[in-house]
């Protein structure tokens, strides 16, 4: 019975949802919309309970003196207050001290670290040269094309580097990503039937 | 024996005359023949069967002086006395022994019957019922044998020529011991005294396994209790049942040295046992087996240990070299006085910092232009899409509603948020009312900074007149499905000031998705322009989507372009400034666009440097190598 019932649930809600994409049956639709509200409360409680998680696995690893257990307790402390700045009664995220917190330190640190990929990629693209010198060539001949189509250096080298740019981005970029979607959307497809014919009942309601 | 080889036919030797084959009841002659079962060879004997138990051990008696000879005295010469040469029927006969015949020579050495001779037993002693057949020379090998037995039974003087020298004092012995029938057994010499009660010690007892006629036959004492059987026996020759009993202690004989005791102090320096074999030994000697056929045996072979068991390594010894090298170090500095000189200690070579100098020639190609604020390049041509997007916005009527989806986060804030500012201009340029909302967290947050930047620069432009924002939406595409299907949720309070949204002029008259002419994704993923893709454009493909990505990410989002399901495309920081030209603004950013273009440029260099210099070690491997 544990098994069955989610799997009964699963399945009907499914296919539900399924049958408002082919049809105007106002009940399907009805029903369809209150399944898709129900799934948005359930999201927002996920995310309610991920937030719990965190801070129970953290609090956890500083009570028992766990490797790291400073960086755990900069982050919960710091979490508090950003809860406690944007408590029920305030200005919520809106409040000032939790956008002082966001545009001073959030923002900046995330920032930091992102950009740190430029410099990676330039190691990257050293060692990749070294195992795989012809494929990497090729790549990087393409991406040398297309960075200098981006920028303003390009037309002044050789003004046909924009068109060049804007071939490659639309015809071989293209058709490969194409490709990629549609695979993944087959997928998906697969997978969803899979799952609302209880083929797979093992594997998601074990 | 003598060790000569022999052919594999021979009977006995043909250098020393040693009897090579065993000797069976039917070798003996008829009157001389033991009853009995025939002797066993040489080696543990199999167990007794219940019907072939030994008769019961006797008391050892001392032996008979009257010893029977094997052969008949009238025939026996003293030659054959000392060496009688065994009768052998046809059924014994050796297998190819007809093809060889013995050489006259040879006198076969019949120990036993030596022995029994010498003991002195009576040669006419009736012989016992005979167990096998009576030796009836069939063969002409047998007919030989039986002629020299005549011979050699013949008495024969000591003259003869086949009797050596050193047979000839005891043979004369032997001789007048035969002929005189009332002699009395002759004292044995004092080399046979000792071997005489070695033998029927070890003879006696039931040691032979056979019947107590045949020990009389043989000369062999009874089996009693009272013998010494303590001279060496094997076990295996032992009776089953006198195997149990202790030895009776010998009176006469002498007492056996001690056991030597090694003194405790001794016993210490014993070394232990580390060789392989001796732990295999130690364990063999433990091992007792428990489970299985052979439960209650010592000294079982187990199998597993063995097999686990890893090889031990002797210790290995230090080398005597290096102890004279120390020692030699030693005599040098006290001859010289001074230390000896030693090894320079390199320093290790550090490897040229090439990867630190790349980052820092691109760390100064993307801070100096921000620092000097300067502007080297501008922006020259459109692209397509951006052209189109341009044009979509143009496309529609003012004071309309336009929502913006701030789908990105801080970490390509600095990307995304001129192109949002510049869309958001154009739009407030049209006075189109602009509705902010976000599938990320840091959406809403963002989007109000650059509503702040925006609305700086225009006095009409206020909160909730010309923009709203709607906050968080919660599900992803769970929650764009219930945008795009259901009326918008009025009753929710906005994210700035959290009050309902119906309550705000910039929502006038917007119930539903139908009433928005423009959705404008700022995606910095492309996931997320997916999901509006799939879950809005597919509910109303002739709702207007158009799209502002990050230059990484515009690969991934053009196929929805070029598919028509985007009407509009700009990507990255030189999307925003070209689309800031196209409105008649100066673009945004100029120094962050010539930090960017002098970066990239640094970045090409450094590939076309590391492929250079790939190219040139590969070839001088390869020159190396060939």
């Amino acid at each position: 019975m544990r098994r069955r019932l989610p799997a009964a649930v699963a399945t009907a809600v499914g296919t539900i949802v399924l049958l408002s994409f082919f049809t105007l049956n106002p009940v399907i639709r009805g029903i369809t919309a209150f399944l898709t509200h129900t799934a948005m409360i359930v999201a927002a409680f996920a995310f309610l309970l991920g937030v719990l998680n965190v801070l129970l696995v953290h609090v956890r690893k500083i009570g028992q003196r766990q490797s790291g257990w400073g960086y755990s307790l900069a982050l919960v402390v710091v979490m508090l207050v950003v809860l406690l700045l944007g408590r029920p009664g305030t200005q919520g995220p809106a409040d000032s001290g939790v956008e002082w917190i966001l545009r001073n330190v959030q923002i900046p640190l995330q920032a930091t670290f992102f950009s740190l990929l430029a410099f990676f990629v330039v190691t990257a693209s050293y060692r990749a040269l070294r195992t795989r010198p012809r494929e990497t060539s090729l790549m990087l001949l393409v991406a040398a094309i297309v960075l200098l189509g981006q920028t303003p250096l390009g037309p002044k080298i050789w003004d046909q580097f924009p068109a060049l740019k804007d071939w490659i981005l639309a015809v071989p970029t293209t058709a490969g990503v194409r490709g990629i979607l549609l695979g993944t959307a087959l997928g998906t497809v697969a997978t969803g039937i899979r799952l609302l014919t209880l083929t797979d009942r093992e594997r998601y309601f074990k | 024996m003598c060790g000569a080889p022999n052919d594999a036919y021979n009977i006995a030797c043909t250098r020393c005359g040693a009897r090579l084959v065993p000797l069976t009841p039917g070798d003996l002659p008829e009157d001389t023949k033991p009853a009995g079962p025939t002797p066993q060879p040489e080696g543990p004997p199999a167990e007794p069967a219940a019907q072939d138990q030994p008769p019961p051990v006797e008391p050892v008696v001392e032996p008979e002086p009257t010893a029977r000879p094997r052969f008949s005295e009238e025939t026996a010469s003293p030659l054959s006395r000392l060496f009688p040469r065994p009768e052998r029927t046809s059924e014994e006969t050796i297998e190819g022994e007809s093809e060889w015949a013995e050489p006259e020579t040879i006198e076969p050495v019949d120990l036993a019957a030596r022995l029994s001779h010498v003991l002195g037993e009576d040669a006419s002693a009736p012989a016992a019922e005979s167990a096998g057949a009576q030796p009836t020379p069939e063969s002409e090998m047998d007919a030989a044998l039986v002629d020299d037995d005549h011979a050699a039974s013949s008495p024969q003087s000591p003259d003869d020529e086949t009797v050596p020298d050193w047979l000839r004092s005891p043979l004369e012995e032997s001789v007048a011991l035969a002929d005189s029938e009332d002699a009395e057994p002759t004292p044995l010499p004092g080399w046979l005294q000792d071997s005489e009660e070695s033998v029927s010690t070890a003879l006696g007892a039931g040691a032979t396994g056979w019947g107590k006629a045949e020990d009389e036959e043989w000369g062999v004492p009874d089996d009693s209790p009272q013998s010494e059987p303590d001279t060496g026996i094997p076990s295996w020759l032992l009776p089953a049942d006198a195997k149990d009993q202790p030895p009776p202690p010998d009176a006469d004989a002498a007492p056996e040295p001690e056991m030597a005791t090694l003194p405790d102090w001794l016993k210490s320096l014993q070394p232990e046992a580390t060789s392989f074999a001796d732990k295999v030994e130690e364990a063999l000697q433990r091992a007792e087996s428990t489970s299985g056929l052979l439960t209650g045996v010592h000294g079982a072979l187990p199998v597993e240990p063995i097999i686990a068991m890893p090889h031990i390594v002797g210790r290995v010894q230090e080398s005597a070299v290096v102890e004279d090298a120390r020692a030699g170090k030693l005599l040098m500095r006290l001859l010289t006085g001074r230390q000896p000189a030693e090894r320079a200690v390199t320093a290790e070579r550090r490897p040229f910092p090439w990867r630190a100098i790349g980052h820092l020639v691109l760390l100064l190609a993307l801070i100096v232009p921000l620092l000097v604020d300067s502007t080297l390049f501008n922006i020259e041509q459109s692209p397509a899409p951006a052209q189109a997007l341009y044009s979509t916005v143009e496309a529609i009527p003012e004071d309309s509603f336009v929502l913006i989806a701030f789908d990105y986060e801080a970490d390509l804030a600095g990307e995304m948020e001129p192109q949002a500012e510049a869309i958001m201009r154009h739009l407030r340029s049209r006075n189109q009312r602009i509705g902010a909302i976000s599938l990320f967290p840091q959406g809403p947050f963002l989007a109000q900074q650059a509503w702040n930047r925006v609305s700086q620069d225009q006095a009409d432009a206020q909160y909730g007149q010309s923009f709203v924002n709607l906050g968080f939406l919660v599900g992803r595409e769970v929650g764009l499905r219930t945008l795009a299907q259901g009326p918008l949720q009025l009753d929710r309070p906005d994210f700035v000031r959290g009050q309902t949204l119906q309550n705000f002029p910039a929502l006038a008259g917007v119930k539903g998705l139908e009433d928005i002419q423009l959705i404008v994704l700022i995606g910095a993923r492309p996931d997320a322009i997916r999901w509006w893709v799939e879950q809005v454009g597919s509910h109303d493909s002739q709702k207007p989507l158009v799209a502002a990505v990050p230059a990484s990410v515009e690969p991934a989002v053009r196929p929805y372009y070029h598919s028509g399901q985007l009407r509009g495309l700009i990507s990255g920081l030189m999307g925003a400034a070209d689309y800031d030209l196209q409105t008649g603004r100066p673009p945004a950013g100029g120094a962050a666009i010539d930090a960017l273009t002098l970066g990239t440029a640094a970045v090409l260099l450094l590939i076309a440097v590391s492929a250079l210099f790939t190219l040139v070690t590969h070839r001088r491997g390869a020159d190396q190598r060939t």
